[in-house]
């Protein structure tokens, strides 16, 4: 186990590396001149070359690609055209709020999905099956911003719910926080919910029909033990993997939920960021996804062993 | 693992169908099929209405999509203006009618050239192996460490928001998927018997790819690309409602949406509304024709 997660730990550097010089490549072309962004005031061709010289913008592509990707390793993302502030800095000040609707949106997509699932399931081509795949299906249709949108409008502007948009520290007000949680993680995690639902339906049927199930029926077991203690636990194993990389969407959702609700996490500093063409701030908050997803992925396969003793990862047949 | 990551049915890979050539009996099993297989008729038609009107819709007795007047901004819907008018006096239903054909060009052009470029590259690491699997793996590995609307963002943001380089970064997105799918179905195809007596009698290799290989490894691909065009529909209504798509005045739905927000708190639900329904309903048929077409091809996922 220790090897395997060593191997991939490993593993992700070559990964990190093309992500790297995917993003070099994209900043590389990206319009507009940092220097002269850098510069200011002072426009002479001296200080020009002064900062071009300290950003290393003088030395061949190649070896600005290894300069940059060295500061990046030592956590330097560059920092923000629009207040000079590191860019790192910006994205770990954001991480708070995004990671608390992310997990906000996260529970409300278990609470909807399992119970569905399991629901629909049990009773395959039932007419509660029907409603739950159609009602999924609808649910996979919908843009997160068109249902954001739609919530905003009934819940806040019509019933006056909730808050429609803004952000209140949790450590500072706790039903001010709630109030203004709500929406953005409904509109999350209800996407969510919908892919859920169909994952957890198809694999707890997979699993029902599995030589053990007969088994423990055969042998007696009441029914409900049958799906919660045999079928259930087997069926969990694909949702495990879902649910961590639900939280990638999650996160990439951010980027359109945390806009419609005016809420500051990072997926709202890319789009600051990319409107006023800060783009070190966009590449930073791509790059910093890009390690966060690859290490969910990783988290995701090392849970898999503890929920399935088969699956082991000692050796490759 | 990462396998099902970026599909949104994680069980489209399917087992190798049985051996078949290209037209076997597919002609009259379609009738059969579609009897039993109701959402790919209501999804197909749906789809097939859509697209006619994005096709058609400069011979619709509208008005111009593009300009309005001052003195009709902020109509309610009504015989006129079936969908109302939005804040510079334009037709919203005009606007939705018209917007069709943004997303769809885009679904379609990026789809096609994921599948294309994911497929032959697929095709290629899982028939050649060795360095060349390797290299386009890895390459296919970083591609998918990306957040994918994040990657389409920054995309959008070096090349400059237009129409190609939505369909440039909607279809990049799209390759590791088809790449993988492809790759894992030749590698099982490709010691196959039917691979082996061709290679036997000397059919040159781009011939085995092309007929031999390529038509038993269709099914899986065509299911995959009609999940994907709902996808890279919705991903393009998302870059045009944050701005990074098709620029106005060009109508789009997402980018509609956008500027429609501004006024909900107004209640002028109706610039939202429209442009609403036409994504989902869109997005809606398209899966529909997705889950129907699995049905048909991927004997693993028939419904129980």
């Amino acid at each position: 186990m220790t090897r395997y997660i060593i191997r991939r730990l490993l593993l992700i550097i070559p990964v990190m590396l093309i992500v790297s010089l995917i993003i070099f490549v994209l900043i590389r072309l990206t319009p507009g001149d940092p220097v002269l962004v850098m510069i200011g005031e002072d426009r002479s061709a001296q200080a020009y070359d002064e900062i071009r010289a300290k950003l290393g913008f003088d030395q061949p592509i190649p070896v600005q690609y290894f300069l940059w990707l060295g500061r990046a390793i030592q956590g330097d993302l560059g920092r923000s055209i629009r207040d000079n502030s590191p860019v790192l800095g910006e994205i770990w000040e954001r991480l708070p709020a995004t990671l608390e609707l992310a997990l906000a949106a996260l529970l409300v997509a278990l609470l909807v999905a399992v119970p569905l699932g399991i629901l629909s399931a049990l009773k395959p081509n039932s007419k509660t099956d029907a409603v739950v795949s159609s009602l999924s299906l609808v649910g996979i249709s919908m843009p997160g911003f068109l249902l954001g949108i739609l919530l905003i409008l009934f819940l806040a502007y019509y019933l006056r719910l909730f808050k429609p948009d803004g952000y209140v520290p949790l450590a500072e007000d706790v039903g001010g926080n709630f109030q203004r949680l709500v929406l953005p993680a409904v509109t999350l995690g209800l996407a969510s919910a919908a892919v859920n639902m169909r994952l957890i339906r198809s694999s707890l049927l997979e699993a029902l029909s599995q030589d053990y199930i007969r088994t423990a029926r055969a042998k007696g077991l009441a029914g409900r033990l049958v799906v919660t203690r045999h079928a259930l636990r087997n069926a969990l194993i694909p949702l495990v993997t879902i649910l961590g990389l639900q939280f990638g969407v999650l996160l990439e959702g951010a980027v359109v939920t945390e806009t419609i609700f005016s809420w500051p996490g990072i997926g709202q500093l890319a789009v600051k960021s990319l409107n006023s063409r800060d783009y070190p701030v966009v590449q930073g908050v791509v790059l910093f996804s890009a390690l966060a997803y690859t290490l969910i992925n990783l988290a995701v396969d090392i849970s898999y062993a503890y929920l399935d003793p088969r699956i082991s990862y000692g050796r490759k047949h | 693992m990462a396998e099902s990551i970026k599909t949104l049915a994680p069980n489209v890979v399917a087992p190798l169908p049985p051996v078949v050539t290209f037209e076997s009996s597919r002609a009259n099993r379609l009738g059969r099929v579609l009897r039993r297989n109701p959402r790919l008729i209501i999804g197909g038609t749906i789809l097939i209405l859509i697209i006619i009107m994005a096709l058609t819709a400069q011979w619709w007795p509208l008005p111009n999509p593009e300009r309005g007047r001052a003195s009709q901004a902020y109509q309610a819907p009504s015989g006129d203006h079936w969908l109302g008018t939005d804040a510079t006096g334009r037709d919203v239903f005009a606007r939705v009618v018209f917007g069709s054909r943004v997303s769809l060009a885009v679904g379609f052009v990026a789809v096609f050239m994921g599948s294309v470029i994911g497929g032959t590259l697929g095709i290629l690491a899982g028939w050649r192996g060795g360095w060349f699997d390797t290299l386009v793996m890895r390459l296919i590995d970083g591609l998918l460490a990306f957040p994918t609307l994040l990657l389409a963002i920054s995309i959008t943001a070096a090349l400059g928001a237009r129409l190609e380089t939505a369909m440039l970064a909607i279809g990049l997105i799209n390759i590791p998927v088809f790449t993988r799918l492809a790759r894992g179905q030749t590698l099982q195809a490709k010691n196959r018997e039917y691979i082996e007596a061709a290679q036997a009698i000397g059919v040159p290799e781009a011939r085995i790819l092309w007929r031999h290989l390529l038509p038993n490894i269709l099914n899986p691909l065509i299911v995959q690309a009609s999940l994907a065009l709902a996808v890279a529909i919705l991903t393009e209504a998302s870059l045009s409602f944050l701005g990074l798509g098709v620029q106005p005045p060009t109508p789009t739905w997402g980018g509609d949406i956008n500027v429609g927000r501004a006024w909900l708190s107004k209640n002028y639900w109706w610039m939202v509304v429209g442009p609403g329904a036409g994504i989902m309903l869109t997005i809606y048929a398209f899966n529909l024709v997705g889950d129907g077409i699995r049905d048909l091809l991927d004997p693993r996922s028939q419904r129980r």
